[in-house]
Formats: C-alpha cells, sequence, structure tokens
C-alpha cells in the first residue's frame, strides 16, 4: 500500500515552497554538483551560527534602468514582451 | 466540458495561491506559486467573487444566456488545464489565504548614489549601520565614471556583513575592462549584477557557468544615465509576477518604497534618492534616528496600490513596482506614477 505521494513540482514550485523544502531538498541536490561552491552560494554569519543564501532582490531595487529598451536592442533571444 | 450532475453539485475552489486580481476593463489570475499571470475577462473576476458561497450548478443557471453558459464552460475547462482550481465538495474546509506580510528586517533595500568628486562617505559607518538594520540588498549608483580603486574600497567593507545582493550600476570607462569585473565578482559572490550604463553597445554577459553562482551577470547599457531622475521607469519589463511574499507586501504596502532607506550623492538621506525630502545628513544622522523618529519616512511605506489613483482600478498593480517620486500630479502623493504609460480604463498602453 503507498504510504506516501511524491509531489510534481515544476522548478517554480520549488522555488516557493516553504523554507524547509528549499533550503533542506533544493540545496542537498545543489551539493552534489561536481563544480559546487559552498562560499559561493551561501555566506556565514557566525552570531546566528547558520549560513544564508545569496539571493537577488525579488524586486527591482530602483527602476532607473529602462529594460524595454535594451531587450529590444539585444540580439536574438530577447524578444519582446506580450503586454 | 460536459458539467456532470456531479460536478454542478461541487464548488469551484480557486487555489488559495491564485489571487484575481480586479481591473477596469479587464482582470487577471495571479498564480503566486507559478509566478505566472492570466487576463480574465472582468466579469468573471466578479463571477469568481461567488464561487465560495454558490455551487457550480447554481453559478452556471444564474447565467443568462445559453452563450454566457457555454462561455462559463470554457472559462472552467481553462482553469482546470492550467492548474488553477479545483472542484471540491466541501468549500469550507479551503480556506483563503491570510492577507498579511511581515519581515524580520527593519530595511531590506537599499540604495546609495556615488558622486566620487565629491567627499567620500563614510562607507563602514553606512553599511554597519544597514547591516544592524537587516537590509539584504544593496543597489550602488553612479552616473559618472568611477575608478576600480573606489569600486574595490566599498566592495572590502561589505565582507563579512549580512547583505545578500549587491547590485553596482556606473557608467561606461573602457579603462575598466570586462576581465576586472569578472574578477570582482569572482572575489564578492555578492555581486547580483554589475550595469554599465552609456556604455558603445548594449551587451549582456551572463554568469560564469563553470562556477556555480547564483547571479553575477554584467549588463552593458547605451542608455545615459545622468542623474537620478532617469529613475521610475514603468513598463511590463519591469513587472514581475510575483509570489505569496511579494504579493502580499505589494498588496500591503507600497511596492517601491516600503522598508527601503536612500542616501543621495550629497550624503541626504531620503526615502529614494528621486524623492525631494531629506531626512538629515548621513554624516550627522544615523538611519536608525530616521526610522525611529521620523513618522513620514514610514509613511510613505504604507501608501499601497489600492489607494492610488488610476493604479487602483489596474490590473496590474500588485505587480508593479510603483513609483512616488515622479508623479503625475506633483502635489497628490496618491497621483499616477508619472512615467507609467499604461491606461487600465482602455487597457492599452501608450505609445
Amino acid at each position: 500500500m503507498e504510504t506516501h505521494k511524491k509531489l510534481d513540482l515544476t522548478n517554480e514550485q520549488k522555488e516557493n515552497l516553504p523554507l524547509f523544502y528549499e533550503f533542506i531538498m533544493y540545496n542537498d541536490m545543489v551539493d552534489h554538483r561536481p563544480d559546487f561552491s559552498r562560499d559561493l552560494l551561501f555566506f556565514t554569519v557566525e552570531d546566528h551560527n547558520t549560513s544564508f543564501p545569496y539571493m537577488g532582490s525579488a524586486k527591482p531595487i530602483s527602476k532607473i534602468i529602462d529594460y524595454s529598451q535594451i531587450r529590444q536592442r539585444l540580439p536574438g533571444k530577447h524578444k519582446s514582451k506580450k503586454q | 466540458m460536459i458539467l456532470t450532475k456531479t460536478i454542478k453539485e461541487q464548488f469551484l475552489y480557486l487555489f488559495a495561491d491564485c489571487y484575481p486580481v480586479k481591473g477596469f476593463k479587464r482582470s487577471m489570475l495571479y498564480d503566486l506559486s507559478n509566478k505566472r499571470a492570466h487576463f480574465i475577462p472582468t466579469p468573471y473576476f466578479d463571477l469568481l467573487q461567488h464561487c465560495r458561497k454558490y455551487k457550480i450548478g447554481d453559478l452556471y443557471d444564474m447565467l443568462a444566456t445559453p452563450t454566457d453558459q457555454q462561455e462559463f464552460k470554457k472559462f472552467l475547462t481553462y482553469l482546470f488545464n492550467n492548474n488553477l482550481a479545483e472542484t471540491v465538495d466541501d468549500i469550507t474546509l479551503f480556506p483563503p489565504l491570510n492577507i498579511e506580510w511581515h519581515h524580520p528586517s527593519v530595511i531590506t533595500n537599499a540604495i546609495l548614489d556615488v558622486d566620487p568628486k565629491r567627499k567620500k562617505p563614510d562607507y563602514r559607518s553606512i553599511l554597519e549601520q544597514l547591516d544592524e538594520l537587516g537590509c539584504y540588498h544593496i543597489q550602488l549608483r553612479c552616473y559618472t565614471r568611477i575608478s576600480m580603486t573606489y569600486i574595490k574600497q566599498f566592495l572590502a567593507l561589505t565582507k563579512g556583513r549580512k547583505f545578500r545582493s549587491l547590485q553596482l550600476l556606473f557608467k561606461y570607462d573602457p579603462a575598466i575592462t570586462p576581465r576586472q569585473l569578472a574578477a570582482i565578482i569572482a572575489d564578492y559572490p555578492v555581486i547580483d549584477t554589475i550595469s554599465i550604463h552609456s556604455a558603445p553597445h548594449d551587451k549582456l554577459v551572463p554568469p560564469k557557468k563553470k562556477e556555480y553562482t547564483p547571479f553575477g551577470q554584467i549588463l552593458y547599457l547605451t542608455q545615459e544615465i545622468n542623474s537620478c531622475h532617469a529613475c521610475g521607469v514603468i513598463n511590463t519589463f519591469s513587472f514581475k509576477t510575483p509570489d505569496i511574499g511579494e504579493f502580499m507586501e505589494n498588496k500591503l504596502y507600497n511596492s517601491c518604497l516600503n522598508r527601503k532607506i536612500s542616501i543621495d550623492a550629497a550624503g541626504e538621506i531620503r526615502n529614494c534618492p528621486s524623492m525631494n525630502k531629506s531626512y538629515g545628513n548621513i554624516a550627522s544622522r544615523p538611519l536608525k534616528d530616521v526610522i525611529d523618529k521620523e513618522e513620514h519616512f514610514k509613511k510613505l511605506w504604507t501608501i499601497n496600490k489600492d489607494q492610488i489613483s488610476t493604479c487602483k482600478v489596474c490590473e496590474y498593480r500588485y505587480m508593479c513596482t510603483d513609483c512616488r517620486a515622479y508623479l503625475r500630479d506633483p502635489s497628490d502623493i496618491y497621483s499616477k506614477p508619472a512615467k507609467c504609460k499604461y491606461n487600465p480604463y482602455l487597457a492599452e498602453w501608450e505609445n
């Protein structure tokens, strides 16, 4: 009898799942990459006795760069966005 | 889709992380976990408001014409196919999300404007203060050329701090080579992006794949950025479909200014460098003092999109990052951002 169900999750869902999933399971997988360097992904704060991941801001810190102009000028893969 | 008797007796459960946002001409369904947004006709927004009260069959019977009923079935199919909704017997077992947002940091992001010709501010003290306030993200902006020595001295002061990302923006200087930029990215994994404005060409240099870093890209821009007045650009490229946390923050607080602090090139402390009001100079006033004592400073954090004229009927309003510095009516802090060209009444972008 099946006692648990494995969730079929997209990468986007994995990124937004609660901390325990992202930081235990996701990073566990990353750790097995042969080129993985922990120092490049995390910084350690001794006061907190733990490590934190480097991560970008979820929203633009400022809107000084007009990305619509850049996307139009960059060659190839950056197509104009549907509005 | 065939509406069987069983389905008609069930409720339509729009998943809790799928949030409908009403616009004037059209509405949007934000799929927060998948970070996708779907345009929906505004009448369906109104219909979704009733789906917790009425069963699918009741909703179906309320529709006036066979054409409406046919369209309703198509809409249900769309929701199910896109994993936005499910049918359930007891809707009360699936409560909606609480609309709330909390963050452990007093300040989450900061902008530091730099003018290398002026006396260098005490960056050690500034970064220490930002660190104590729990600041995650810093953007250092310079409208002129800046030396690698200046940049490296600044970066050296970020070491040992709890910052999670750092963005650098400065003017193109042929003396600064891509190799030098790659070297500082390698030395400082906290660097998110180095953007170089007024460059001869637009070019994106992605992070090196052989080193698994979360970021570290270099972006050359032909856009000329001569002052903070270039800020406040709002278009679809400044939008990002939010996740649950970002959505809650955007819904409840100002999506640009909330928990932001800035120091302009003259050392003046502001909500953002483009805002007129200064709360004193960093040389004489600690950042925490401004946050603790200046009521107006934090009041701007609470101006959400539901309070802003025109924006409050815009379907993009919880993915837009707003601007309170450049306004259509500068005398009205609740007026629409001046640089937004979207008209939600027509669902059209100007020009």
